[in-house]
């Protein structure tokens, strides 16, 4: 209070003003309003943005004219986005599923106790560490067609004379990406089922033994239901991450070969920003934003369900 | 305690009206850029910027650094050479053009002037100029350059796909390199078999359509006519897809349906390519890393067809942006590059990788020097760009940035029927010029 009688004040109504803004309730709004402004700017706005161009005909370098459902309609009838719309659910499945099945049993392996754990669980994330670009190059070179260091093993091992064409056919491109995005996604769901194992209180399965319960009966109604809220949240994380994924597939096969590893993303890309289609582009990738809703809409529903 | 807490009363309020402050200028700042509808400018005040893309021969990007260098000592202007991968440049360009604010010239590749021609400035003056100081330009730098009559770009290089190949597996095999396309099957099948393949790449990378639009156009096909009008679907098409189905069954593995722009040079100096086609970057890289295998590489010109000889131009211009602050300076910093000495310094660099826009330079010594690289140089002659034999336009980019002409070719090496994959090719095709 002395300190406020000791500034100088121009007139009554500033000292109201500075005293209300000096309040609890001017501070929180001030302490939220950079947090509120990041996103307004980063995601409000492109947002928006998107949600115009997608109903315009804008090319690079032209915002366009307003013309409805007009590349929606365009994208319906468009034989490669329906290619990428089974694309797109096919890479995140597979990939979620494996991870999810994989990432389990992972994690009930480094729950055992065994000499070298510590090191092998920090290992373990090296993958989902290393920058995604930078990892997805060194896949890159082993799947290259020339130096496959896979054909090399498969060759010396004398089970294959060529090898596999790893990105250079359409069923194994698609392996391969869905591969690379499975492995750099496994350590983050063994991780989170790993602490999910850890925080189960010991008594559970005691009880269950002493009522004469086997490893599988265990598992079933012991450790699935409790990780259940962490499986969920992770398979939400998961599945929005996979389903815009963009620089595996951008970097290993840009699409390819004959278009066949498209999703959303890496063809939202082609479309808008290197054939100069901003609208169309626009128009794909807001694709995502309901089916992702819906993803996060179902889990938080489920969860909320287990709590009650 | 007294003046302990009343320092930090203090200090709390000034940091309280600071954070104000701050709050009350960030909106302010933010409407600032929304109002002026442009983004915040990358350039230092003053700076002149160059965007290009970083070269398979690195000594040319350390060239044209030196020359943005030398032409800021000469001029005061400060130059600043930027050079990013080659498809995130394209990634740069369209995000600048779109933002109205970045680099100042960019370098343009095939068809990009006739896309981005409501944002690039007229140049007709200084091309005009650069040809009456040298002479006329090749006729691919105008197909790429010229759009409704005025120079967008100024015509800067282009590569020729050659044949690469190595006589000693040639010799091995049997085998004599091919003057006509029609020769290459039988050709490739000996070499295959000798364990030397051939290849080229038929898979979603631009080293594709630089072949496979050449063996296209040779055998009589186009995506569109003079008009416009699609003409993929074609018996020529399909002459010239049998050719390929023939090429890749006979002669190649199937790597070549997963190769990238990179994968043809690897293919030649891992030792087990016996032939490509690509621009000399497999020679000269060899001849400044592995100098013993260079000496085993030698190039003929590209190949004709039942409809004569034509090859697809990765040509590349010069544009500056309309938005450009310093358009003039950007004039003189490319008037500058064109200088007699400053261009052969480059080519030198390059070591004849990048073919002139000007026949003027193609007496350079670096040909002269090395009879290996003289295959490339009436390469020009027969140079066409995207969408020909029509004038370029965005149509034609697209369809070269979406692959149609190698996904129809990859999908009929692979086993889809000849005439479904004319006809997914045209139904793309038509979509596109369509839109």
């Amino acid at each position: 209070m002395a300190s406020v009688t000791a500034i100088e004040r121009p007139g009554a109504t500033w000292q109201r003003l500075r005293q209300r803004l000096e309040g609890e309730t001017a501070m929180g709004y001030m302490l939220v309003t950079p947090a509120m402004l990041l996103i307004l700017c980063l995601v409000v706005y492109p947002f928006m943005m998107a949600v115009w161009l997608s109903v315009s005909d804008a090319r690079v370098g032209n915002w366009g004219q307003f013309i409805g459902f007009g590349n929606y309609v365009y994208l319906f009838g468009d034989e490669l986005f329906l290619r990428s719309i089974r694309n797109t659910f096919l890479f995140t499945f597979s990939s979620v599923a494996l991870k999810l099945v994989l990432g389990l049993g992972l994690a009930l392996l480094l729950n055992k106790e065994f000499v070298g754990q510590r090191f092998v669980r920090g290992a373990i994330l090296l993958p989902w560490v290393i920058p995604a670009a930078l990892s997805t190059i060194g896949w890159m070179w082993m799947f290259d067609p020339l130096f496959s260091v896979f054909n090399w093993t498969l060759r010396e091992l004398g089970l294959s004379e060529d090898g596999v064409p790893w990105l250079g056919r359409p069923g194994w491109a698609m392996f391969s990406v869905i591969l690379v995005n499975t492995w750099r996604g496994l350590p983050f769901f063994a991780i989170c089922f790993l602490a999910g194992l850890v925080s189960i209180p010991k008594e559970l399965y005691e009880a269950a033994e002493i009522d004469g319960a086997g490893p599988i009966a265990k598992f079933w109604y012991i450790t699935l239901p409790m990780l259940k809220p962490v499986m969920f949240i992770v398979i939400l994380f998961s599945a929005v991450l996979t389903f815009s994924n963009f620089e595996i597939i951008y970097i290993l096969t840009q699409g390819g070969p004959v278009n066949s590893t498209h999703v959303f993303a890496t063809l939202a890309h082609t479309v808008g920003l290197i054939s100069g289609n901003l609208g169309r582009g626009a128009a794909i990738s807001m694709f995502m934003f309901p089916v992702l809703l819906l993803v996060v809409f179902i889990t938080l529903g489920v969860l909320r369900k287990d709590d009650s | 305690m007294t003046q302990k807490g009343k320092s930090k009363t203090r200090s709390i309020k000034l940091n309280k009206r600071q954070f104000m402050g701050v709050m009350a200028g960030a909106p302010a700042g933010m409407a600032a850029i929304l109002k002026s509808g442009t983004a915040p400018a990358l350039a230092a005040k003053g700076e002149l910027t160059y965007l290009g893309r970083n070269w398979f021969i690195k000594e040319f990007d350390a060239e044209l650094k030196k020359q943005g260098a030398a032409f800021a000592k000469k001029t005061g202007i400060k130059t600043r050479i930027d050079t990013i991968h080659h498809k995130e440049k394209r990634v740069k360009v369209a995000a600048e053009a779109q933002a109205k604010a970045g680099h100042d010239i960019i370098l343009l590749r095939g068809a990009e002037a006739h896309l981005y021609q409501n944002d690039l400035a007229d140049v007709s003056d200084l091309a005009a100029e650069i040809a009456k100081e040298h002479g006329d330009w090749f006729g691919f730098g105008k197909q790429a350059n010229i759009v409704n009559g005025r120079w967008l770009g100024i015509p800067w290089g282009a590569w020729a796909f050659v044949q690469v190949y190595r006589p000693d597996y040639f010799k091995a095999a049997g085998a004599a390199p091919p003057k006509d396309w029609r020769e290459v099957p039988a050709m490739g099948e000996k070499l295959k078999k000798s364990g030397h393949p051939i290849g080229f790449a038929i898979s979603q990378t631009n080293d594709s359509f630089d072949t496979l639009y050449a063996i296209l156009w040779s055998f009589g096909g186009s995506t569109v006519d003079k008009n416009k009008i699609v003409t993929i679907n074609s018996p020529q098409t399909a002459e010239a897809i049998e050719l390929v189905k023939e090429c890749y069954s006979k002669g190649m593995t199937e790597e070549v349906l997963a190769w990238g722009d990179g994968s043809n040079n690897q293919f030649m100096h891992s030792g087990k390519g016996s032939w490509t086609l690509n621009p000399l970057s497999i020679y000269i890289v060899a001849q400044r890393k592995f100098p013993e295998l260079a000496e085993k590489f030698e190039h003929l010109p590209g190949l004709t067809g039942p409809a004569g000889r034509h090859e697809y131009g990765v040509v590349y211009g010069l544009g500056i942006w309309k938005f450009s602050k310093h358009i003039e300076a950007a004039k003189d910093f490319i008037r500058f590059h064109f200088e007699n000495a400053n261009f052969r310094a480059g080519m030198q660099a390059a070591g004849g990788y990048n073919l002139s826009p000007l026949p003027a330079f193609t007496d350079h010594k670096v040909f002269r020097e090395d009879p290996k690289k003289m295959a490339t140089l009436d390469s020009p002659k027969y140079m066409h760009i995207d969408g020909w034999p029509a004038e370029a336009d965005r149509h034609a980019t697209e369809v070269s940035h979406r692959y149609v002409v190698p996904i129809m070719f990859a999908k009929a090496v692979t086993g889809t029927p000849v005439k479904q994959a004319m006809e997914d090719a045209e139904r793309d095709i038509k979509k596109i010029y369509a839109g």
